[in-house]
């Protein structure tokens, strides 16, 4: 066959191979919010919750349980990572990353921090709203991981590319204002929407960030290191900064080790650690903004998987929204990528 | 050598601004990484693929692997450093003689 047939071929089978596991991330990302909102009543964490709020009030109650919640969280995704790792022999590319902290991991733990930010947002605001909600929530992030893609390091997007993140981001905008009206009863949720929000920006730069970190590493090695840092946040700084404000953060993380509970956080481990995996492996395939753009797809799959397993039929700004990001996603996937080599510059 | 993160090690190769093609760069890390299977090298070649889309690194030549000198009747791909894999090298401080 002609060279330039195959090297047409071969670019187009890059970018389809990009498109894969983004839209795998989708699906595992929609997937997580149903262990996500099952643990707010698993043991201890349901205890945790009325325990604190009887003492310190529910905005405390919501802060602290999201905390330790998403500690365990973190802490279920390094295991599935390592076992991915293991298996994929790659151990010693991972050690290899580590060490390489000056010049490499830093970018993965600042992608770290920046993805803590987005989970804990994510478990705030749903536990104070609701799934559907804390689903939808960050669905504006691949705008902002996009942007900073652009400025910071030129990456390269389309009319066409914009034209379909501008539908998602519409799209999600139907979905969150549908959920947010239907969950929504009482007052302003203020800490909910300040869950959100941290979705949204969390997600979005720890996008960008790891776009640069990937330049320089493996995405399977690199993500494992991203989470170790999070976990590690979380065990070393943060859940002792609760401890020492008088919370009983230790006294019911032990208590988690209940096989309900394990297989809530397993399946949470599972599902979150490997939609990572493909998002960030498609990164370096179709760039940050496309990635996320079809990764957004999540908002779709978490509202029906929330559908399907915990009941509440979806409604029609949910459905139009949905459509919205499926058509916005088409338009992307649908570019002609057969010329690209590099995603950057002009 | 072995050390560095597989794509510090195919940059570092590509320092010296020669054109190269994979199937020279692949075997070497393959060998220092104790990746030598088939899975080692197209792992390590796809690692030259993301290096590509991030424009660290530039495709200069196309060749069919008609003999299997690398993977038959794949695309054998002839590369060479960028401008800016260069300044990226120099970022991480990283030289040929490391």
């Amino acid at each position: 066959m002609d060279v330039k047939i195959l090297k047409s071929l071969e670019n187009k089978k890059k970018y389809r191979y990009g498109f894969m596991w983004a839209f795998f991330c989708a699906l595992l990302w929609g997937l997580w919010y149903v262990p996500g909102y099952l643990v707010w009543v698993a043991e201890p964490f349901g205890d945790m919750f009325m325990n604190i709020d009887t003492t310190s009030g529910g905005s405390a109650a919501y802060v602290v349980t999201a905390a330790l919640i998403s500690a365990f969280n973190a802490i279920a995704v390094i295991v599935a990572l390592l076992i991915w790792n293991l298996y994929l022999g790659k151990m010693g590319e991972l050690k290899r990353t580590l060490v390489q902290f000056k010049t490499c991991s830093k970018w993965f733990f600042a992608a770290g921090i920046f993805g803590l930010l987005a989970v804990y947002g994510t478990y705030i605001a749903g536990g104070y709203i609701g799934a559907g909600f804390a689903a939808v929530a960050g669905l504006l992030y691949p705008l902002i991981g996009s942007m900073l893609a652009y400025f910071w390091y030129g990456e390269r997007i389309t009319k066409r590319g914009y034209i379909g993140i501008l539908l998602i981001v519409i799209g999600g905008v139907s979905i969150y204002g549908g959920q947010f009206m239907g969950e929504v009863t009482g007052g302003i949720p203020w800490l909910g929407l300040a869950g959100g929000l941290m979705a949204a920006i969390g997600w979005g730069v720890e996008g960008a960030v790891a776009g640069k970190a990937l330049d320089m590493a493996e995405p399977d090695a690199g993500l494992t290191i991203r989470f170790i840092s999070e976990g590690g946040i979380w065990l070393l700084v943060l859940l002792p900064l609760f401890a020492l404000m008088g919370y009983p953060i230790y006294e019911y993380a032990i208590q988690v080790f209940t096989p309900i509970t394990i297989m809530i956080l397993a399946f949470a481990g599972l599902t979150f650690g490997y939609c990572y995996v493909t998002w960030y492996k498609s990164f370096p395939l179709i760039g940050v903004g496309k990635g996320q753009a079809i990764g957004n797809l999540y908002g779709l799959f978490a509202v029906i998987f929330i559908w399907l397993f915990l009941g509440g039929a979806p409604t029609s700004t949910t459905l139009i929204g949905g459509l919205l990001c499926i058509t916005g996603s088409f338009v992307i996937f649908g570019e002609d990528s057969s010329d690209i080599d590099s995603l950057r510059g002009d | 050598m072995a050390t560095l993160p597989i794509k510090f090690q195919i940059i570092k190769t590509l320092l010296d601004g020669g054109e190269h093609w994979n199937y020279n760069i692949v075997p070497p890390i393959q060998k220092a990484c104790s990746m030598e299977s088939n899975y080692g090298r197209d792992t390590i070649n796809f690692d030259l693929l993301e290096l590509l889309s991030a424009g660290m690194i530039e495709d200069l030549e196309q060749q069919v692997d008609e003999d299997g000198v690398f993977k038959k009747d794949f695309l054998l791909h002839k590369y060479r450093i960028t401008d800016f894999g260069r300044e990226w090298a120099e970022a991480m401080k990283l030289s040929e003689e490391d």
